[in-house]
């Protein structure tokens, strides 16, 4: 695998247009995540969104439809952004929402890439019922004022380095080119049941969930049972230490 | 690889990135559990691209299986950050510290030391866990355990 990686390795990577997006990023965000006092929000938005623009100069690849490519980068760089705002936002509440727009800006992305139906049901299950239930904790575990741990990060220079090298290796990754599929079989387009032509994309997925992963759905809610259980116990044995 | 996989896969590493970094350096309970919701949303979108590619169903059911486990972890997560706020009023990860084997001593003093700096007023008493990783002691007859006085050769720690 390695062998195959590296043999085909062309040298059409720049070290320099690997880097200086992400160097920009870790710089913005060790800006925006510093200690209050020194915490500089101007030069940290303006490294965050110029680390943005140099990914998007060095990476990003164009398909050449014009209203996908404007619907996708921008769902994209929505994403980015919020992502962005969500960690670099101390108050847990903002963080919520920053989520929630993550999330929005996800689905978007599922819905160009003709996933209808999961990104209906991504809205529902995260900006409906997650982001809700915790901004519910949130407001429940209220705290009079800022709290230290919410602005105190915990080794952000490591978790930068780190965080830095990984998404390093990833983008190298992604940009190496494809090996050849020799010998491997070609993707099976359905392991049992053929869809037919004109299904709707739910029909297929329903087919493809209660045909190909009947097993899976079946310990799938086995799970959620489980879960609802798990969460009941806890949730009184709790209120039974408390008194 | 089209453009929309290649760009799918590159938008889904910066948000696992962001979401791993986000985990590692944050401390409150909520926002990391936040941060560990963003990286599943990251393997989602990429599995949503690659059945794209490959041109079926797969990832989109895989998608849902993640949601499914995703929507199981936010319920317990939520009730069991209420369960650890009502024991010390704070959702701060770091007051959990001192969870583990009582065998092994304690690591990484410049947290400790920082905690201590940053949080005497906030939290004026210390969490005093009772102590994981002993065999309770049994009871003459063999037959139960013995409860409360014979683990007082367990030195609290902290």
């Amino acid at each position: 695998m390695y062998s195959t990686l590296f043999a085909q390795q062309a040298a059409t990577i720049n070290p320099w247009e690997l880097g200086i997006p992400i160097l920009l990023g870790v710089v913005g965000y060790m800006l925006a995540a510093a200690a209050p006092e020194r915490r500089q929000n101007i030069p940290a938005m303006v490294c965050l969104m110029g680390a943005i623009v140099a990914a998007w100069f060095a990476w990003w690849q164009l398909e050449g439809n014009v209203v996908e490519d404007v619907l996708f980068t921008s769902f994209a760089g929505l994403m980015v952004m919020a992502g962005c705002g969500m960690q670099v936002e101390t108050r847990p509440v903002y963080s919520a929402l920053w989520f929630a727009l993550v999330i929005l800006a996800t689905c978007g992305l599922f819905l160009m890439q003709g996933a209808a139906f999961v990104s209906a049901a991504t809205i529902i299950v995260y900006a409906g019922a997650i982001i809700v239930t915790f901004l519910f904790v949130i407001m429940l575990a209220r705290q009079g004022g800022k709290s230290t741990y919410d602005v105190q990060l915990m080794q952000p220079m490591l978790a930068m380095a780190s965080g830095g090298l990984l998404l390093a290796a990833l983008v190298y990754a992604i940009q190496q080119p494809v090996p050849e599929a020799s010998n491997a079989p070609a993707p099976s387009v359905n392991m049992s049941a053929p869809i037919p032509e004109d299904a709707s994309t739910l029909a297929s997925l329903g087919r493809s969930l209660f045909v190909d992963h009947l097993f899976a759905v079946e310990l799938a809610s086995v799970l959620l049972l489980v879960a609802i259980f798990g969460t009941l116990v806890i949730a009184l044995q709790s209120r039974e230490q408390a008194r | 690889m089209t453009p929309q996989l290649y760009n799918s896969l590159l938008i889904s590493a910066v948000l696992f990135v962001l979401g791993t970094v986000g985990f590692l350096t944050r401390r409150n309970l909520i926002v990391m559990f936040l941060s560990a919701e963003l990286m599943l949303q990251a393997v989602a979108l990429n599995l949503i691209a690659f059945g794209r590619a490959h041109g079926n169903y797969h990832g989109q059911s895989f998608t849902i299986f993640v949601l499914t486990v995703a929507a199981c972890e936010a319920g317990i997560a939520l009730v069991l950050f209420l369960a650890l706020y009502q024991r010390f009023n704070s959702l701060d990860v770091s007051v959990w510290h001192e969870l583990g084997e009582v065998d092994v001593p304690g690591d990484e003093p410049e947290i400790l030391a920082a905690q201590e700096l940053a949080e005497v007023e906030v939290f004026p008493n210390y969490p005093e866990l009772s102590p994981a990783g002993r065999e309770p002691a049994l009871s003459s007859d063999g037959t139960s355990f013995v409860k409360g006085p014979a683990r007082k050769d367990i030195v609290k720690r902290g």
